[in-house]
């Protein structure tokens, strides 16, 4: 009985020592989650301070229905030609700099901007949205799910990887 | 000095294959939480999305979760690769292994499709099914166990 007490309390010091050290090193992120500044809702989780707020994929969805905002596809363009949410801008993050006087030439300030890449551990459309941002576009969202979490809904994609069954 | 060899020997060699195996075993165990929580440390934003699709705790729960769990994993996977504490670590590792297996029967039951989040963190684009994850962990657990159980003689 002894050594399983014994056994327990090392477990347990594991497990403390274990929490101690993800808490420093995550202290931001679990501080802010503690005072509830983040959306209880739990697809935001992704949401990034300078980058702009993240919508869900039905938001996107009803977006995309309503053709109320523009959809910018943060990828490569051999990606983006691929395969794409249908009537996405392909604006890729690595060449920001030389397609950018085009965009704003095209693309009105006051527009809702819908920004994705390919997934949860794509950091891009972030990136995008800062830049974005401070080019003067003031609605710039995130879909952080990106195409992935689109195609899992069973959302329709455009692109020459895609077949029409 | 004995008559015949021959049954010491054998002991012997029975022996050093018991000690491999269960070498060999430890070695498994403790590479497989050390690579399963280093992969997540750097990502607690990806990962508390996966745990949150468990729909199991609350949206603190999960970051906490998210920002802890990985140390621990990381943790028990170098005390079970050193042998330091090796009864505790096993048990732990258990424990751990218990936890993972019917939170995954558990949503699979309850019809969630999420990402495991077991190696890797964030979504794939098609995630293998939870039951795969629950029988690979259930042997997992088989064989944290078996370790737990044999070190108990020291």
């Amino acid at each position: 009985m002894e050594s399983f007490r014994k056994d327990l309390a090392f477990a347990l010091a594991v497990i403390v020592t274990g929490s101690l050290v993800g808490v420093a090193w995550n202290w931001r992120l679990v501080s802010d989650a503690w005072e509830g500044n983040r959306a209880s809702e739990v697809s935001r989780i992704e949401d990034t301070p300078a980058g702009g707020s993240s919508i869900t994929v039905q938001e996107v969805k009803t977006l995309f229905d309503s053709k109320a905002a523009l959809i910018v596809d943060a990828r490569r363009a051999f990606f983006f030609d691929k395969e794409r949410i249908p009537g996405a801008v392909s604006l890729p993050l690595a060449e920001y700099d030389p397609k950018i006087a085009a965009f704003l030439q095209d693309v009105s300030r006051d527009r809702l901007l819908v920004l994705y890449c390919s997934g949860y551990g794509c950091e891009d459309s972030h990136q995008l949205s800062e830049k974005l941002l401070q080019a003067g576009y003031k609605k710039a969202r995130v879909f952080p799910g990106g195409l992935p979490e689109w195609k899992e809904a069973g959302y329709p994609t455009e692109g020459t990887d895609v077949h029409v069954r | 000095m004995s008559a015949n060899p021959g049954p010491e020997i054998l002991r012997n060699r029975a022996h050093m294959s018991r000690f491999s195996i269960s070498l060999l075993a430890r070695l498994v165990l403790g590479g497989v939480f050390l690579y399963a929580g280093f992969v997540k440390l750097g990502q607690p934003l990806e990962f508390a999305g996966n745990i949150a699709a468990y729909e199991l705790l609350p949206y603190f729960g999960n970051i906490l979760l998210a920002a802890t769990l990985p140390w621990i994993e990381c943790i028990c996977g170098l005390l079970l690769i050193t042998g330091w504490k090796l009864r505790p670590a096993a048990a732990l590792a258990t424990a751990l292994m218990v936890v993972f297996v019917v939170a995954l029967i558990s949503a699979q039951a309850r019809g969630i499709t999420a990402d495991c989040g077991c190696f890797e963190v964030g979504k794939s684009d098609v995630p293998p099914p939870l039951w795969i994850a629950a029988l690979r962990d259930m042997g997992l657990l088989i064989l944290s166990t078996s370790v737990w159980l044999s070190s108990g003689r020291k």
